[in-house]
């Protein structure tokens, strides 16, 4: 039986800091962990826990964070109870490969292409963010120096880290070259402002979500506290993280640019449209003609809009990739009604190298980004974004169209921009330019369940 | 799922349930009104081509047969977040029924009271609610364009 729930006040230094705020560290090293020896491993995580980042902890802008994360094959490899086990949601159950058709894991993206450690089912998450490259490295060797003594062992080590920018020094720019992390949804609670663009459009202006979208035991968007897996115990304050390590084609995104652009121009133009967003940041929403750097670099104006005054797209598309992932207040039919019940807090960095602007052929390096999606429901936030926002295009009247850009498209896939004064413009056998190289589903508890699991199985479910 | 059957974009569900001793005259009730007006609230969901329900068995079961678009999932969780009070007032008369605002026990009652489908045709397996009403929107404006014109 599911915990009763009742809401309890929402406590900032139980919920690990990943669960609420947008990490801003331009390091990070993702672990993945097998548990080999679960008695000594309940000690490991529950030793760590008292060193894990909270909420809190991210008010005085520490420089480094380290934050746990379980999957449910680390949670069973741990000995956690059956009936425990089973009141987890049947797709964290299942873990993503399982869930590859509904998430448009196919073809080149499929789970059997996944490479290692993600070819099997991983236990556990570790994730060590930091300021600097050193700090990253030195607080990840301490971290791990005696893993193996605890009945555990590392899988792979992830290093991702911001991109350098023309100075060299780090930017958030994703490697097809465009700002990256500015929209992030507002929560209650959280301690960070709530910029405009950044949660809820109602009559009173922005306000933010409720934290149950991103916690569990808290309230949600309908006003309800949905049930919790069993024992509260270890989920209250949790949160799951999605993680999805992705690979751009971003030479194959270039080529296509350049192929449907007649000059440099239009390039941009047609880039901009696909992403919803210039390279600076800035949004076509808010200028629809041409880049504009300072808005862009404005955090007050950056996001503030609604689409509202653009349901027909003409100057954000309506199949635009920023949009479909925050349609807003754009969309006209029915489907406009539940929007901010599938938002997604965005963690992560890219990986690899930037492939030279003047590269003349793909390079075959290994680039992209690894994304922590963090949600209170995999199925309705992050699997229904997957699935109907990314891609499909019925809920926004667009047909089979997938996002222009990170959609899992095949070669035939289109893109519709609509034009005033001029019949809309449709680009057309789109080739994907994102693959998925692995992934899997992590629950991340709060700090007392993690320092829990120190005690034996049996008082832990009882 | 076996017990939905899909051809291209539309996918067919059907669920039988208990109803409750003396709960079909309010049952009844219920789905008239709920069905008048062109099925205002049914209409809003933008999903659904066709439902309908059947009391039957003297007044004992409950026949809920519906053609939708996309995945069954997303299609039901939809439902259960937009019109949870409308499905309380339906299966709020029947058997066992947990209650619209518990996702997943929603979803196990009305996949474990659903049938298998044996046969199906739809003349339009390829296209939407959303395309079809995109469709009819636009030949409605070609109409009176050409009028205009003419």
């Amino acid at each position: 039986m599911p915990a009763p729930s009742d809401a309890s006040a929402l406590d900032r230094n139980d919920i690990q800091g990943m669960a609420m705020r947008p990490y801003r560290f331009p390091f990070a090293r993702y672990h993945l962990l097998d548990v080999s020896d679960p008695a000594r491993a309940r000690q490991w995580f529950g030793g760590v826990a008292g060193r894990c980042t909270s909420v809190a902890d991210l008010d005085a802008s520490p420089p480094l964070a380290f934050n746990v994360a379980l999957s449910w094959q680390g949670l069973s490899a741990l000995g956690t109870s059956q009936p425990s086990l089973a009141s987890f949601p049947q797709e964290f159950q299942q873990g993503m490969a399982a869930r590859a058709d509904r998430l448009g894991d196919v073809g080149d993206s499929a789970p059997a292409q996944w490479e290692a450690p993600f070819d099997r089912r991983v236990h556990a998450l570790v994730v060590v963010s930091a300021m600097t490259s050193a700090d990253r490295d030195a607080a990840s060797t301490a971290m791990l120096s005696d893993i193996s003594d605890n009945g555990l062992s590392v899988l792979a080590a992830i290093d991702a880290q911001l991109l350098p920018g023309p100075d060299g020094r780090p930017v958030a720019i994703e490697h097809f070259g465009y700002r990256d992390g500015i929209t992030q949804p507002a929560i209650e609670g959280s301690g960070d402002p709530v910029l405009p663009g950044a949660g809820v459009h109602d009559t009173g202006g922005w306000r933010a979500l409720k934290a149950g979208e991103f916690v569990l035991g808290q309230l949600d968007e309908t006003g309800a506290v949905p049930d919790l897996p069993s024992p509260a115990s270890l989920s209250r304050n949790g949160s799951y993280v999605v993680l999805r390590k992705l690979h751009q084609h971003v030479f194959a995104f270039r080529d296509f640019l350049r192929h449907s652009a007649s000059d440099e121009t239009e390039f941009a133009l047609l880039a901009a449209k696909m992403m919803g967003r210039w390279q600076s940041g800035a949004p076509l929403a808010l200028a629809a003609e041409r880049d504009d750097p300072d808005l862009a670099a404005d955090a007050n104006r950056n996001n503030d809009f609604t689409y509202l005054d653009d349901l027909r797209g003409t100057n954000c598309p309506i199949g635009a990739h920023v949009r479909r992932l925050n349609p807003r207040s754009g969309l006209s039919g029915p489907n406009g009604a539940s929007v901010h019940r599938h938002r997604l807090l965005r963690q992560g960095l890219p990986y690899g190298s930037r492939l030279p602007a003047d590269a003349a052929a793909d390079d075959g390096a290994e680039r992209g980004a690894i994304m922590l999606l963090v949600n209170a429901d995999i199925a309705r936030q992050f699997e229904f974004v997957q699935k109907v926002w990314i891609n499909d295009g019925d809920f926004a009247g667009l047909g089979g169209d997938k996002d222009p850009v990170i959609g899992g498209n095949d070669g035939s896939g289109s893109f519709t921009i609509p034009r005033t004064g001029a019949p809309r413009r449709r680009l057309q056998s789109l080739p994907a330019f994102v693959s998925t190289r692995g992934g899997e589903y992590f629950f991340l508890p709060g700090i007392a369940a993690l320092r829990s699991l120190a005690e034996s199985p049996a008082e832990q479910t009882s | 799922m076996s017990v939905v059957l899909t051809t291209g974009k539309i996918s067919a569900l059907t669920a039988i349930t208990k109803i409750l001793p003396d709960h079909a005259d309010a049952l009844r009730k219920t789905l008239l009104g709920l069905t008048a007006a062109n099925g205002g609230k049914i209409s809003s969901l933008g999903t659904i081509h066709i439902v309908r329900w059947v009391i039957f068995d003297n007044d004992t079961r409950l026949l809920f047969a519906t053609n939708f678009d996309g995945d069954v999932e997303a299609y039901m969780r939809d439902f259960a977040e937009r019109a949870p009070d409308g499905i309380d007032a339906i299966w709020g008369h029947c058997e066992g029924y947990p209650g619209a605002r518990d996702y997943p026990k929603l979803r196990d009652y009305i996949l474990g009271s659903a049938i298998e489908t044996t046969g199906y045709y739809c003349a339009y397996p390829n296209s939407t609610v959303a395309d079809i009403n995109k469709a009819l929107d636009w030949k409605g404006k070609f109409d009176t364009f050409l009028d205009q014109i003419g």
